[in-house]
């Protein structure tokens, strides 16, 4: 089924990569080059799920989880988090920040736009795991 | 309880001294009326005497001339004895000659006297004397004497021995209590002394020596004692104050340095954590867009269009692993590294990593085989970590065989996971095995440029076991294959 | 050498010796325990003599058997007349002899014998000790004059039991 993806990523690559896997599958992508962007646009939006990039300039990813998190409205949305998965702790903070789960960098382009469809069909909310 | 050891020091004084007195007041005393009785008593008894030898001898013509008159007469000086009750004149044969007095002669009892001796019966003295004349016996005379005066006398006496002893036990006791200041006044000034300075800590105190007895030794000693103290507390408390700067000094500098430290482990920290970062996302353009190419997502590819893309994922890909291997050891030298602790499918883990290891052994005509034991399930542990290191170890045995096959084998066995990996390929020597384990090494430099890789996989894979409180060891012969087993306990949590 | 005179005149061969003359003779024989003679007399015998009739002579006969006095053997005298008076350390005079009695004391002190007198008033007479019979007992007289004259000495003892006359 199609659906209306958030992705909060301020590399431009990065951003038009996963666009291009998940509109060839037949998604909606909407983009947010920052967390405070990327709360408004939610708002505005209400997209299916929402993806984060965790390394984001001026308000950090987790901050950014948090936030979506205290939107009542955006209860149901699954968020993933796209992390580097660089030092240890980082998955912790990102499933306590609100995540529901993560994706590491760099994304297998072959399965990248199913691991995603996995996520909507689970549900918001910390409903599935990694 | 009452102990005499807890008396005071005074009242140990005074009894030990009352206590001699007593015993030789008592001693004296009773050794001084001992002796009295007997004085008394030989008094008595020679008194009795001497008037029995004048009576006898006054008598003696009574008797010779069988004058009884004449011999009363004499007995009749008795009257001034108030002490004889009664006496007797007896003639030759025994027959009362002469009584006194006249009427009312006592009664002597049985107990009459044998021989000269005095007999004491019945609270009275017998005597009894011969009466003689130039050897020839005329009679005897028996006198009897009452001991009442005597008793009295003797009672008297020792009333008066029993209240010299009870004024002399008093005199001894006020004594006692005069003379013992000059014991406990000393003492009981070093006590206070010293209990003043134990409780006000003031080492100035000395006390005053009276006298050079051992009490005074006592005090100087204890004075110079005191001023020891007082000299080390003072020496102490200098010691304390440069301590005291001391310590301050290295705190701030161990602070100093602990902020270095720390701030070089932040740094160190935001270094790995940029670093990923940092090289991991030109290889998500890299990878990601040459695997949309290869989806043929945009459109339809050439065959050479396609090698040429493969050949340049491929290489992301092994740069990805070469950035993986180098950031995994540079965390774990840092100490950054931590392994999780999380149920998970060890079966599904397991597979899922052969399964991911199939394409390099079918590239190679490899039979890949898996062996997971039915008891193998859910563990705690680290999935990531466990199927980092089984790929090494599936690429590395893949690597170095040839022919054959690969077999992996997972175990589970009193807590304790058991995974094997057997090749059938070329196999080590023994020299070389000894240095495995270490980082850059790889056996044989010329074989290296045939293999690829950085050298660091198997110095990942034993840090990481090790991590994971468990041991990595390697078994081959040249040209025999070889065998890697990793053991680990299945929940970390528990051991 | 004394003769020992058997003979009694008083005729009483057949009565024996009075216990009276008994009684005297032991007392003069206890007489000499207590009495001490001077210097000067007799020196072999102790010698009493007897002047005038004595029932007394018999026993003293008999005791001058048996006993010594002063450790020396007794010999008795019997003495008819005032000139037979020789040296003796007792003189008993008889009651016969009152006639004579100043003769007799004449001629016996003051030389060392001890008079003794049987009869009445004897010893105010002079004469030392004087039997006399009391209450039916035999007790003698003292005459510390005549004893003191006599230079005997008397022990108190005797003294005490005697019955002292003044002359």
């Amino acid at each position: 089924m199609k659906a209306k993806i958030l992705y909060v990523e301020d590399n431009p690559q990065n951003f038009y990569l996963v666009q291009y896997l998940l509109t060839a599958r037949g998604h909606e992508v909407l983009g947010a080059r920052d967390g405070r962007d990327g709360l408004e646009l939610a708002a505005r939006s209400k997209p299916d799920l929402i993806l984060l990039d965790i390394q984001l300039p001026v308000m950090d990813g987790y901050a950014v989880a948090r936030a979506f998190r205290e939107n009542p409205g955006l209860a149901e949305v699954p968020i993933v988090a796209l992390t580097s998965y660089a030092m240890p702790g980082d998955r912790q903070k990102a499933l306590q920040a609100g995540c529901d789960g993560y994706i590491e960098k760099p994304i297998d382009p072959a399965s990248f736009a199913a691991q995603i469809e996995g996520y909507l069909s689970q549900g918001g909310s910390q409903g599935g795991k990694a | 309880m009452f102990r005499i050891r807890d008396l005071h020091i005074k009242h140990k004084l005074i009894a030990i001294q009352l206590t001699t007195a007593c015993i030789v007041l008592l001693f004296f005393g009773l050794f001084a009326f001992l002796n009295d009785l007997r004085t008394f008593r030989n008094s008595v008894v020679s008194q009795l005497t001497s008037t029995a030898n004048l009576i006898g001898g006054n008598s003696v013509s009574a008797l010779d001339f069988a004058d009884s008159a004449a011999a009363e007469k004499v007995l009749s000086s008795l009257d001034a004895e108030p002490d004889i009750v009664g006496a007797r004149i007896y003639d030759a044969l025994g027959r009362v000659f002469a009584t006194y007095p006249r009427s009312g002669f006592p009664d002597p009892g049985a107990a009459l006297p044998e021989g000269e001796a005095p007999e004491f019966s019945g609270g009275r003295v017998l005597i009894s004397r011969k009466i003689a004349l130039g050897g020839e016996t005329l009679g005897s005379l028996l006198l009897i004497s009452d001991m009442k005066r005597y008793r009295r006398a003797v009672a008297q006496n020792a009333v008066l021995a029993l209240s010299l002893l009870l004024v002399g036990v008093v005199a001894a006791f006020l004594l006692s209590m005069l003379t013992q200041k000059a014991i406990s006044e000393p003492i009981l000034r070093l006590v206070d002394a010293a209990k003043g300075i134990s409780e006000t800590g003031k080492y100035s105190f000395r006390v005053e020596k009276q006298g050079s007895d051992e009490i005074g030794m006592l005090c100087e000693t204890f004075n110079d004692m005191i001023a020891q103290v007082e000299k080390r507390e003072a020496s102490l408390q200098e010691a304390h104050a440069v301590l005291e700067e001391r310590v301050k000094e290295r705190t701030a500098q161990l602070a100093v340095a602990k902020e270095a430290a720390e701030s070089a482990d932040r740094l160190k920290s935001a270094f790995l954590a940029t670093m990923s970062h940092e090289l991991r996302t030109p290889l998500n353009s890299i990878i990601g867009f040459t695997g949309i190419l290869l989806q043929e997502l945009p459109g339809p590819l050439n065959e050479e269009q396609k090698k040429q893309l493969g050949m340049s994922k491929g290489s992301a890909e092994h740069l990805l692993e070469l950035i993986n291997d180098v950031l995994d050891i540079s965390k774990i030298e840092a100490g950054q590294l931590q392994v999780v602790v999380e149920p998970f499918d060890l079966r599904a883990a397991v597979q899922k990593t052969i399964l991911a290891a199939r394409p390099l052994a079918d590239k190679k005509g490899l039979a890949l085989e898996a062996d997971i034991a039915p008891e193998v399930g859910t563990i705690a542990g680290d999935r990531r970590r466990v199927e980092q290191v089984l790929l090494n170890l599936l690429s590395n045995a893949i690597k170095f065989t040839d022919r054959g096959r690969v077999r992996t084998e997972c175990s589970l066995r009193a807590g304790q996971v058991s995974i094997r990996v057997t090749d059938t390929g070329i196999g080590m020597r023994k020299e070389d095995m000894a240095d495995l384990f270490k980082p850059f090494r790889q056996i044989d430099a010329g074989i290296s440029r045939q293999y690829e890789g950085t050298g660091l996989g198997l110095s990942i894979c034993k840090k990481l076991v090790e991590l994971m409180d468990g041991s990595i060891r390697a078994e081959s012969a040249l040209g025999a294959g070889s065998t890697f087993s990793v053991a680990f306990p299945a929940d970390r949590k528990a051991s | 050498m004394l003769l020992a005179l058997q003979s009694i005149p008083c005729g009483s061969a057949e009565e024996g010796p009075s216990l009276e003359d008994k009684v005297k003779t032991a007392f003069l024989y206890k007489f000499t325990k207590y009495i001490r003679w001077p210097e000067g007399g007799p020196a072999d015998d102790f010698r009493i003599a007897v002047i005038g009739e004595s029932g007394i002579l018999g026993p003293l006969r008999e005791l001058a058997r048996e006993r010594l006095a002063d450790g020396r053997k007794i010999r008795v005298e019997r003495l008819r007349n005032v000139d037979e008076i020789g040296p003796c350390h007792i003189l008993f005079i008889a009651s016969t002899e009152r006639e004579r009695l100043r003769e007799i004391l004449k001629k016996a002190e003051p030389k060392g014998v001890l008079t003794v007198g049987d009869g009445k008033g004897f010893a105010a007479e002079g004469v030392v000790v004087n039997f006399v019979i009391v209450d039916g007992r035999v007790r003698f007289e003292i005459s510390r004059r005549a004893a003191g004259r006599s230079g005997l000495e008397i022990s108190s003892q005797l003294l005490k039991l005697a019955i002292l006359v003044k002359e």
